[in-house]
């Protein structure tokens, strides 16, 4: 038991790699978790911040300024240049609707000659699908109203306005199916639990790679080597210790998860919570054989850094948990596939799926191929770990030649 | 002052840690984003065919209007079908494609013709999700059957002298387009642009790594190498200038990589003001060179675990930068309109806006109003790095 106890003094020891990657980035995934909107399964995306910049003040004018800001979040901002720019700079307005001066006059006008009809103009701020809804709504709004326009010609646009408004009012009844009976999981845990991905790779590969290359610089594997224990003992000995650092990376992740979303979890089922922080696990084996790679082909520090924060985040980003995978492009989604992120997520979506999760099917399968990952980079670590082993027994058979030589 | 200034240069670049986090790291990344977010742009406003479920309960001609609102929706001869409908017979099996994921939602008519919609539950995402945008599509694409179908009863009940004009029946299902965008800003704004300058925020943060390494190799109480030099000839605040003036030079030419990369090879926009985005980066680089002098001068660390400490302080910096995707960006978002001085002292934020503001402003106000915030938090660190630095104690008889 002395080298499994001297592997996890040596991890103990290096407690900056313990506060930054364990502590710290587990840290970021809260703070990551907490900033997404925790209304369960929202159904929509959400309402964008909507500013009306009315120049005209005419009575359609001022139906559509009240319609845009009744189905959108409204907001105000001047009618100054700057004042828009700064809207779309700190993202306070993702869209502004400015309607020109004498536009509710034009629009009866053009309706009733039937030419070519005004325009609003719009500010995006950023390019996105819920923009897109609100340049629909408007459009909606502006053609009803010119369906009245055409329709009562003499009634005066403050009827339009009116009638416009209670077609408007309508809307579809929507209800949403819940299948399952338990209440789905909080979006902030799942968020979390995704990041977690990033969080577990890098801090079990960085701190397993540690104490791996502490043992497997060449002084202090010649010292082992010289010791009466057996290899495969001490192999076996620094395994355990990894796998304990793993566990305590895992641990160390899931309580903390648990205990800052906890309350928002009420109601989820027992099954459907375990079942995340058990893809969890299997994702932490994956980030072991990974640590056990890295220490088997590098012992530098800095090396096993850059590399584990690289491949990280190369992997994080392809398992979807910067991004949702279906705004990538194709090309970049098949990649994805062959990592075991991609997989990880995937079990952790079916897990929490809100028509049943827990430990289904699709859970299990998801959680077996990142398994599978785990044991092939863990079989390529053996690889080379072997070949190390097999270069050092032939540097000591030719050490001892030689040294035999020179004592002939 | 010169040699100093040649050899701490020198020693700088040699240091493979520098190469890596302060040179290489950030090309690294910025390919990365390059394959993660020009994908994003591409692909983000194709919006997928909707699969849809409807279950017809309308008696008579009643659904006939619906009926042809989604075989328009639906006609895919142009290959832009919106919706791809599923016709149950009942209410059960609608609901039984809904739960096997085939349609994500049930349109019922009921016997006059109205739809009501069943949507199925959404699973949380990271940010928004097709899933999310077909659904609020969904429920657009009804209501706006609803209203124009409510219009268009309300006239032939209430005015039905008005359907003698052909144009009035005509504007039912007439669908115009009454919007224009107007570009306010200088330049079109594209969302994954700011993710490169967040990567500018974070690589500027990581040059202080240099910095920090080379004050600390000057500090006899932080290095074994700075003990040394203190014993030489040449008197520190001269070693002090030359490793300083050196530290910002390598930073500079790190970061003036990074953006040529970005901007040349990556083609990244940067609203064609490289030459307002080279003297900001000069400015970072200060910015950076101060910050490192600062952890670098820290007495009773050493400097393996200020490189730690430097690291982390960037990744958490950056972070409310918006460097790690779509939640973080929004975040970075959130806290600049609420609490705009958490913004104003957070060096990767005001890094990451210099190139921001310089692709939204029209005037260059803004863009010197953050070099002035840049300019004032490297005179802090700098003070706080001089008092740190001056008359230290140190192990003595």
């Amino acid at each position: 038991m002395q080298v499994f106890k001297a592997a996890l003094k040596t991890f103990f020891r290096h407690p900056i790699y313990l506060a930054i990657y364990i502590v710290w980035l587990s840290c970021m995934g809260i703070f990551m978790g907490m900033s997404v909107n925790d209304v369960p399964s929202e159904e929509y995306i959400e309402r964008p911040n909507v500013a009306v910049i009315n120049r005209d003040g005419g009575e359609l004018s001022e139906g559509l300024a009240a319609f845009v800001a009744e189905n959108s979040v409204p907001v105000q901002v001047d009618d100054t240049e700057r004042a828009l720019q700064d809207a779309v700079m700190q993202e306070r307005a993702h869209y502004i609707v400015i309607i020109p001066e004498g536009f509710s006059a034009d629009f009866a006008k053009a309706a009733a000659s039937g030419t070519a009809m005004p325009e609003v103009q719009t500010v995006v701020s950023t390019q996105s699908a819920s923009v897109t809804m609100m340049d629909n709504l408007v459009d909606e709004y502006l053609n009803v109203a010119k369906t009245y326009e055409l329709a009562l010609p003499d009634a005066g646009q403050a009827q339009v306005v009116e009638r416009t408004d209670a077609a408007m009012a309508h809307s579809v009844d929507v209800s949403v199916v819940q299948v399952a009976e338990a209440a789905p999981v909080s979006n902030g845990f799942l968020l979390y639990l995704q990041f977690a991905s990033y969080t577990i790779l890098l801090s079990i590969a960085v701190c397993s790679a540690v104490v791996m290359s502490r043992f497997g610089r060449e002084e202090t594997r010649r010292r082992i080597g010289s010791s009466p224990i057996p290899q495969a003992s001490v192999n076996l000995q620094i395994a355990a210790a990894c796998f304990v650092i793993m566990l305590v990376c895992w641990a160390f992740v899931s309580a903390l998860g648990l205990a800052v979303f906890g309350s928002k979890l009420a109601g989820v089922g027992a099954d459907v919570i375990a079942s995340g922080i058990v893809s969890l696990f299997c994702y932490s084996l994956f980030g072991l054989a990974f640590g056990f790679l890295i220490g088997q082909v590098t012992n530098s520090e800095l090396l096993m850094n850059a590399v584990s924060n690289i491949l990280g985040l190369i992997v994080s980003f392809l398992g979807g948990v910067w991004v949702s995978l279906d705004l990538v492009g194709e090309p970049v989604a098949t990649i994805a596939k062959f990592t075991p992120t991609y997989y990880y997520n995937e079990a952790l979506h079916a897990a929490f799926d809100s028509m049943g999760g827990g430990f289904t099917a699709e859970v299990l399968a998801n959680l077996g191929i990142v398994c599978l990952f785990a044991l092939a980079v863990f079989a390529v670590g053996m690889a080379i770990s072997r070949l190390k082993v097999g270069r050092m027994v032939a540097w000591n058979v030719s050490s001892t030649k030689a040294s035999l030589q020179s004592a002939a | 002052m010169w040699n100093t200034f040649k050899y701490s240069a020198l020693s700088i670049v040699r240091e493979r840690s520098v190469v890596l986090w302060v040179i290489l790291f950030p090309l690294i990344l910025s390919t990365l984003f390059n394959v993660m977010f020009k994908g994003m742009d591409d692909t983000a406003f194709v919006l997928p065919t909707i699969p849809v479920a409807v279950v017809d309960g309308s008696e008579g001609a009643a659904g006939e209007a619906f009926d042809a609102t989604m075989d328009a929706l639906s006609d895919d001869s142009e290959g832009d079908a919106l919706l791809a409908p599923v016709y149950a017979k009942t209410a059960d099996e609608a609901r039984d494609l809904m739960k096997s994921g085939e349609t994500i939602g049930t349109i019922t008519l009921d016997a006059e013709g109205w739809p009501s919609l069943e949507l199925s539950p959404g699973t949380g995402d990271v940010g928004v999700s097709m899933e999310q945008v077909k659904r609020t599509v969904l429920a657009d694409v009804v209501d706006d059957f609803c209203r124009s179908r409510e219009a268009a009863e309300d006239i032939v009940k209430n005015d039905p002298m008005a359907l003698a004009n052909p144009d009035v029946v005509a504007s039912f299902s007439e669908r115009g387009d009454y919007t224009s965008e107007l570009a306010i800003t200088h330049s079109k704004t594209k969302e994954y642009v700011r993710y490169f300058y967040a990567l500018l925020g974070f690589a500027a943060l990581m040059a202080a790594m240099v910095g920090m390494n080379a004050v600390g190799s000057i500090q006899p109480n932080v290095s074994p190498l700075g003990a040394r030099r203190a014993l030489s000839g040449t008197s520190r605040s001269r070693m002090l200038a030359g490793a300083i003036l050196a530290s910002w030079l390598v930073s500079y030419l790190a970061l003036l990589l990074a953006f040529v990369y970005i901007r040349f090879v990556l083609g990244v926009e940067f609203g064609g003001r490289e030459g307002a985005c080279v003297l900001g980066l000069a400015v970072a680089a200060l910015m950076s060179t101060s910050l490192g002098a600062l952890i670098g001068a820290f007495p009773g660390i050493p400097l393996n675990a200020k490189g730690g400490v430097l690291t982390g302080i960037t990744c958490l910096l950056s972070l409310f930068a918006g460097l790690y995707g779509t939640p973080a960006l929004r975040l970075a978002d959130q806290i600049a309109r609420e609490a705009p001085w958490a913004a104003a002292i957070n060096p990767a934020k005001q890094v990451t806006d210099l190139f921001y503001s310089l692709y939204v402003y029209t005037d260059l106000e803004p863009f010197f109003q953050t070099i002035g915030v840049l300019a004032a938090i490297t005179v802090v660190f700098a003070l706080v790095a001089a008092l740190l630095m001056r008359r230290q104690r140190y192990a003595s008889l």
